[in-house]
């Protein structure tokens, strides 16, 4: 309070004394104005510029990670699309060579398949072949037989006698099988 | 009988409760501190990773500021300086924009001892009465004694950043150049008077940051009060945007002076840069010739 008086005095003192005073100041004015700048000074400096740098700071370092962080997507991306564009090349060249393996393959067996055809088919023909003859051979076995007992009958009726013996049956059959060899050659 | 009469221009503060010191700009300067304070408060305290509102535009100041100090003094140096040159920008703009609020200037109590006002009625005031006001508040900054206190509190921080940062040696050199005088002999004189000549410089920079402070501001708050009564309404339309624009560059240059002072401060004697030099006294000039 003291203070505070000596402060008011003084100030009226210089405000009497013109100059400077004529200007308005005075010892009193001026260091309340000085504290109070101080004040300011050291509420700002220590308490809230600080706190909006730090902000600042913090978001920056946010905003810079996120930079980065997209850059480095940006680069995952890149390298994965590369990948992606290796991989589906290399797919086709592996579905280009199975493609070709199995049209390969497939000409392949298409063609075992055929020689088997045709070999069975050969075999077949030739089996065939073979009853064939054997039914010519068999039928014309029962025809010479046919011919040989309609022969016997015939002859028996022409010279009327019997031809069941051994001998004449054998003469006749003797004389049918020449004539079957002569036919065959 | 006029209908009101020319404002009554004075410089010095008017002492606004008797038998103390506070005066109106005082009492303006508290004002301003406890807005700053309020704004700073409500601005930081939700700290939001997305700002808006208040929180941006005081983010925006702090970064704008602090670019400007780290792009001038670089980055070691400008953190050492911001709070300072920080605090002169936000607290003299503050100070400067009460100049506009209306009221400010405008709203007092009668000169009791001038004998030429007469009976007044109401609150409005006519005639002898209306240049007879003593205002409650006027702005803090068209006070000397804040501006010179500023004034004093920059150039003592320069010297003292300037020693901490070169050392004694180096720094007082500067100013008392024996130094030259024995190894250049008569041109080493030069130097030394030039030494003198930065002692003197150091005055005239309180001086010069003081009165240019306080003569803006000052100025725009006569001019105000002038055209208010010349073309009343009207005339402020155009003044006001011009007055903040005048409070935002003084606060500006206060600071960047202080920063540009500090700057060249704590550059070596031997590696002045005479750029820097040459940058600080053209800034002056257009600073001078601003208003």
């Amino acid at each position: 309070m003291q203070i505070t008086f000596t402060l008011a005095s003084a100030a009226m003192a210089a405000e009497s004394t013109g100059g400077i005073g004529a200007l308005g100041i005075n010892a009193a004015a001026f260091l309340s104005q000085l504290v109070s700048f101080l004040i300011v000074f050291f509420v700002l400096g220590k308490y809230v510029l600080p706190v909006v740098q730090r902000t600042l700071a913090k978001r920056q370092a946010l905003i810079r990670e996120g930079i980065e962080n997209a850059e480095k997507a940006k680069r995952d991306l890149a390298e994965a699309t590369n990948n992606a564009e290796r991989i589906i090349l290399d797919a086709k060249r592996q579905a280009q060579d199975s493609i070709e393996r199995a049209t390969k393959n497939a000409a392949q067996v298409a063609q075992q398949i055929e020689t088997e055809a045709r070999e069975r088919a050969e075999k077949i023909s030739q089996q065939q072949i073979a009853r064939i003859q054997q039914e010519a051979n068999r039928a014309r076995l029962e025809l010479s037989r046919d011919v040989i007992n309609l022969s016997i009958d015939a002859a028996s009726k022409v010279i009327s006698r019997s031809v069941d013996s051994k001998d004449n049956r054998r003469l006749v059959e003797e004389f049918v099988t020449a004539n079957d060899q002569a036919r065959n050659n | 009988m006029n209908l009101w009469k020319l404002p009554n221009i004075s410089i010095a503060p008017d002492i606004i409760i008797p038998g103390t010191w506070i005066t109106n700009t005082l009492l303006c300067t508290w004002i301003s501190i406890i807005i700053l304070l309020v704004v700073f408060y409500f601005g930081i305290r939700r700290q939001d990773l997305v700002p808006s509102g208040l929180q941006n535009a005081i983010e925006w100041v702090v970064e704008f500021l602090q670019n400007l100090i780290e792009g001038v003094a670089g980055k070691e140096k400008g953190k050492k300086f911001f709070p300072l040159v920080a605090t002169f920008f936000i607290f003299i703009l503050f100070c400067n924009l009460l100049d506009i609020i209306p009221g400010i200037d405008t709203i007092g109590t009668i000169d009791v001892t001038s004998k030429s006002v007469g009976a007044v009625h109401g609150p409005l005031l006519w005639g002898a009465a209306s240049n007879q006001l003593i205002p409650w508040l006027r702005p803090a900054t068209t006070d000397l004694n804040l501006t010179l206190a500023m004034a004093l509190v920059s150039v003592v921080a320069t010297q003292i950043v300037s020693f901490s940062m070169l050392g004694f040696k180096d720094q007082i050199s500067k100013y008392l150049n024996f130094k030259a005088i024995k190894e250049k002999g008569g041109m080493g004189f030069v130097d030394f008077l030039v030494g003198i000549l930065e002692i003197i410089s150091e005055f005239g920079r309180l001086i010069s940051f003081s009165f240019r402070l306080f003569g803006n501001v000052f100025a725009g708050s006569v001019l105000l009060a002038v055209f208010a009564y010349l073309l009343p309404v009207v005339a402020d339309i155009v003044f006001i945007p011009f007055e903040l624009f005048v409070a935002v560059i003084q606060a500006f240059v206060f600071a960047f002076l202080t920063l540009l002072f500090m700057q060249v401060g704590t550059t070596s004697h031997s590696h002045s840069d005479e750029n820097v030099h040459e940058a600080v006294h053209e800034y002056e000039e257009n600073a001078a010739t601003a208003h």
